[in-house]
């Protein structure tokens, strides 16, 4: 989509004072209520492990976890190892679920819900912390399937098309025009400001600029933190030093109190976020089945496949926290990101004609009618309305919207005249395809005013993707010459010794 | 700004800052330079910033930071001092904490003061060469690690190899010591304490950048011709009423660091400027205000060239299908 497009909408969505909806069809899966489980995090300024988090699905309500010293390494790991089998469990994790992952399934898709982008980074902290850790606990081997399944889902929500793990703020943003500049839209209290907080456009931005003045990353506002907690902490740290337990219980349960109330309320924003585009009276694009399908598999084969190898003490070859390593395996990631972006659009565009719209604004497709149809041989004489200059050329293969095995090759393009002749790849009735499923040489077709939209051939890049993966060292190919440096990594020993009395002095 | 900021807002956010992230940027400064920065000095040799048999370490922090030097002053001059002895072939191989520099009054700029937060020296052909390091507590997440992070503390090096380069000048000492244009990140491994070493920053287009940036502030500064500044202005107030009075162009970046942003939006909202609703729905509107564009998308006709202009662009966007 042109960044002129989003512009324009913008402005529609200033003048009619209220957020536009994006097409007329939802683009995701949103789960129902016990299969959508929501998260949110705290962290302490200047720290990657979590302070605090409320979990738990929407049929069950948040629950929440905090400690009150949050650079103590053995309290948030104590914490980590308590709210691990729930997420595990969610997921349906083999040694925390009766179920157990499975690619094909007729159970439905497990999905997470987070505030934003900072809280699903959280993911990629708690990886780093505990995917390979070492550390000496009882516990380690939950920790170490916490931080595996943490950095799947990291490198999930990556993933072009995925359904697993969603940032409200970006389901919102997929679902509607928000009358505010993209800078503000990060903040989820603000878009559903916008969205809920009133009737008209006054009171919306009026709500949404209140919103917004509250944090709901995954960071304090810092005059809370200085305030409200710091005093707090420091009486937790002092009365420890001192041994006195009482003390430190009461300033343990203030700071509980306190984190508790922030850590709900980014939890309430994220199952507000679910809800409205839950209850949103458009239909959901009947492609989004198709990337639930995909989704299933998808994960099953990065995180449920893997989690099961392990529990068979199999090698399980989970991925690496920080890096791909060789320019190969970075190749590989790349071509497959790209061919599974296309492939997305691909899934939704057939249901969506705000998509389609914008195919034909970028060139990528054509509205034609079509004025002969050869009896002999499938050709079609077509001559095109719109866009003046389609970026198309000979060879390129067009479906008709909405129904995409209809698939025609352009044979020839005349750009002066706006006609071309089609050459139909089918030959034989198609009765799947309704009504469009004649034979191509069917005279019904002559006159029929078509939108033809590019074919979008998400399996070059896959073949592309898997023709990297399998390339072996040639000796003669300049990524050889890149050596990666090994990476030391934060959870090993080499972290330094964990005290009993904690590190947080 | 702050005080600008709440001079127009009483309740402008006071705390920019988090206290425990300070508080966590001098623990871990402290424990890589404390008793000899073994730790500092181990992490350089591990990404071979320095060689593995480089130990030499000077701090050239101040009592204030929890250094050896009484002032800044002294540090200054320590910092000079160091320089010096390295042109004149003293042997140093290892790293320096806050080197600080003076750099040179300009044509209408002051002089200014810098504080490097490592210099590493290595002897390369008999001539020392000279590399800075710049330290953030943030975490290293190898690829993941935040882009504008890392952007921003590669740009604040590149002023420093400037900095670093005009001061050898200004010294007479340019031919005697080399500015490494290739620096070094020290971040934290991810809940961690420990320094993870990002080396091998090339910082040419940066140092390119702070070297137009400083001509540019010259430049601006020389337009001004001494109109602020003089001594009739000085005192902090009217120095406030300077800033609160000088003429603002709000637009989307102004949201992410300026403390005076919600003031300024408000402005722009009153006078209904399309910036409201981002940089490029101002570009797209083109001059014509946020209320007449409204007007002419609800059916009023244009009265200018331009505004036809903007109705044929909002109306011509997405066809409509059969």
């Amino acid at each position: 989509m042109s960044a002129s497009l989003e512009t324009v909408r913008r402005l529609n969505a200033w003048a009619i004072g209220e957020p536009l909806a994006r097409g007329n069809v939802i683009n995701m899966h949103v789960a129902d209520d016990e299969d959508l489980f929501t998260v949110s995090f705290l962290r302490m300024g200047g720290e990657s492990r979590p302070w605090g988090v409320a979990f738990g699905t929407i049929a069950d309500g948040p629950t929440v976890l905090t400690v009150p010293e949050g650079r103590n390494r053995q309290l948030v790991a104590d914490m980590m190892a308590a709210f691990a089998p729930a997420i595990l469990g969610h997921f349906r994790h083999p040694s925390h679920s009766e179920d157990g992952p499975a690619a094909y399934s007729t159970q439905p898709l497990r999905q997470v819900w987070l505030p934003g982008t900072s809280h699903i980074e959280m993911l990629h902290f708690i990886a780093a912390a505990y995917a390979r850790s070492t550390w000496d606990r009882p516990d380690i081997a939950v920790l170490n399937a916490l931080g595996n399944l943490a950095n799947c889902l990291f490198i999930e929500s990556q993933r072009p098309g995925q359904q697993t793990i969603v940032a409200a703020t970006e389901a919102l943003r997929n679902s509607y025009i928000f009358p505010a500049t993209p800078v503000r839209q990060a903040h989820l209290g603000y878009l559903l400001g916008w969205l809920n907080g009133g009737t008209d456009r006054d009171a919306r931005m009026a709500s949404a600029q209140a919103a917004e003045k509250l944090s709901v990353s995954t960071v304090l506002d810092p005059h809370i933190e200085r305030t409200v907690l710091q005093p707090l902490v420091s009486a937790w740290g002092n009365a420890r030093n001192e041994g006195n337990t009482s003390l430190m219980s009461v300033a343990s349960e203030d700071i509980q109190a306190s984190l508790a109330d922030e850590l709900t309320m980014r939890w309430h924003l994220a199952r507000e976020a679910a809800e409205t585009v839950r209850s949103d009276s458009r239909t959901v694009n009947s492609g989004v089945a198709s990337l639930c399908t995909d989704t299933a598999k998808s994960f099953f084969r990065s995180w449920g496949e893997k989690a099961l190898n392990e529990l068979a003490d199999v090698d399980a070859f989970w991925p690496n926290v920080f890096t791909d390593y060789g320019a190969r395996s970075a190749g590989f990631a790349y071509q497959l990101r790209a061919a599974q972006d296309q492939k997305a659009r691909h899934a939704l565009v057939h249901g969506d004609q705000e998509l389609q719209r914008e195919e034909l604004a970028s060139g990528h497709g054509v509205i034609c009618t079509i004025t002969s149809v050869a009896t002999d041989s499938p050709m079609w004489k077509v001559s095109f309305s719109y866009p003046d200059l389609p970026t198309l050329k000979h060879g390129d293969k067009l479906v008709i919207a909405g129904t995409p095995s209809i698939i025609l090759e352009v044979h020839e393009i005349d750009f002066d005249s706006h006609t071309m002749m089609l050459k139909p790849t089918w030959k034989n009735a198609k009765p799947k395809a309704g009504a469009l499923g004649m034979v191509p040489t069917s005279k019904e077709w002559r006159g029929k005013e078509l939108v033809l939209i590019d074919e979008m051939p998400y399996g070059i890049d896959e073949r592309r993707a898997t023709m990297t993966h399998r390339k072996k060292t040639s000796g003669s190919d300049i990524t050889d010459l890149i050596v990666a440096r090994p990476r030391r990594h934060a959870a090993l020993d080499d972290d330094g010794p964990v005290l009993a009395s904690g590190d947080d002095q | 700004m702050g005080a600008a900021a709440r001079r127009e807002n009483s309740n402008a956010p006071r705390d920019a800052q988090s206290v425990f992230a300070l508080e966590r940027g001098n623990a871990f400064e402290a424990s890589l330079i404390n008793n000899g920065a073994p730790i500092l000095l181990e992490a350089l040799r591990g990404a071979e910033v320095i060689s593995p048999t480089s130990t030499d370490f000077a701090d050239h922090r101040t009592s204030s930071n929890g250094g050896p030097l009484t002032s800044l002053d002294a540090a200054t001059e320590a910092g000079h001092a160091f320089l010096k002895s390295l042109a004149e072939g003293n042997t140093f191989n290892g790293a320096v904490s806050s080197l600080t520099v003076r750099i040179p009054r300009g044509v209408m700029l002051p002089e200014a003061t810098l504080i490097i937060d490592v210099l590493s020296v290595q002897i390369v052909k008999s001539k020392p060469v000279i590399a800075v390091g710049e330290i953030k507590t943030y975490a290293d997440q190898g690829g993941h690690t935040h882009r504008s992070d890392l952007a921003t503390a590669r740009a604040q090096m590149g002023l420093y190899v400037h900095a670093l380069e005009i001061t050898l000048e200004d010294l007479g000492l340019a031919g005697a010591v080399s500015v490494s244009l290739q620096g070094f990140l020290i971040l934290t491994h991810p809940g961690s304490n420990q320094p993870s070493v990002r080396s091998g920053e090339d910082l040419r287009y940066q140092l390119e950048r702070a070297r137009r940036g400083f001509e540019l502030m010259e430049e601006s500064a020389i337009m001004l011709d001494g109109a602020y500044g003089n001594a009739d202005d000085t005192e902090e107030a009217d120095l406030l009423e300077l800033v609160l009075n000088a003429p603002t162009h709000f637009q989307d970046s102004c949201i992410t660091f300026c403390e005076r942003a919600d003031a300024c939006y408000q402005k722009a909202l009153a006078n209904s400027e399309g910036v409201v609703l981002g940089d490029d729905v101002a570009r797209f509107l083109n001059g014509i205000s946020l209320q007449r564009a409204e007007d002419l998308m609800n059916g009023q006709k244009p009265a200018t060239a331009a505004e036809k202009d903007l109705l044929a662009r909002l109306q011509s966007q997405l066809p409509a299908l059969p």
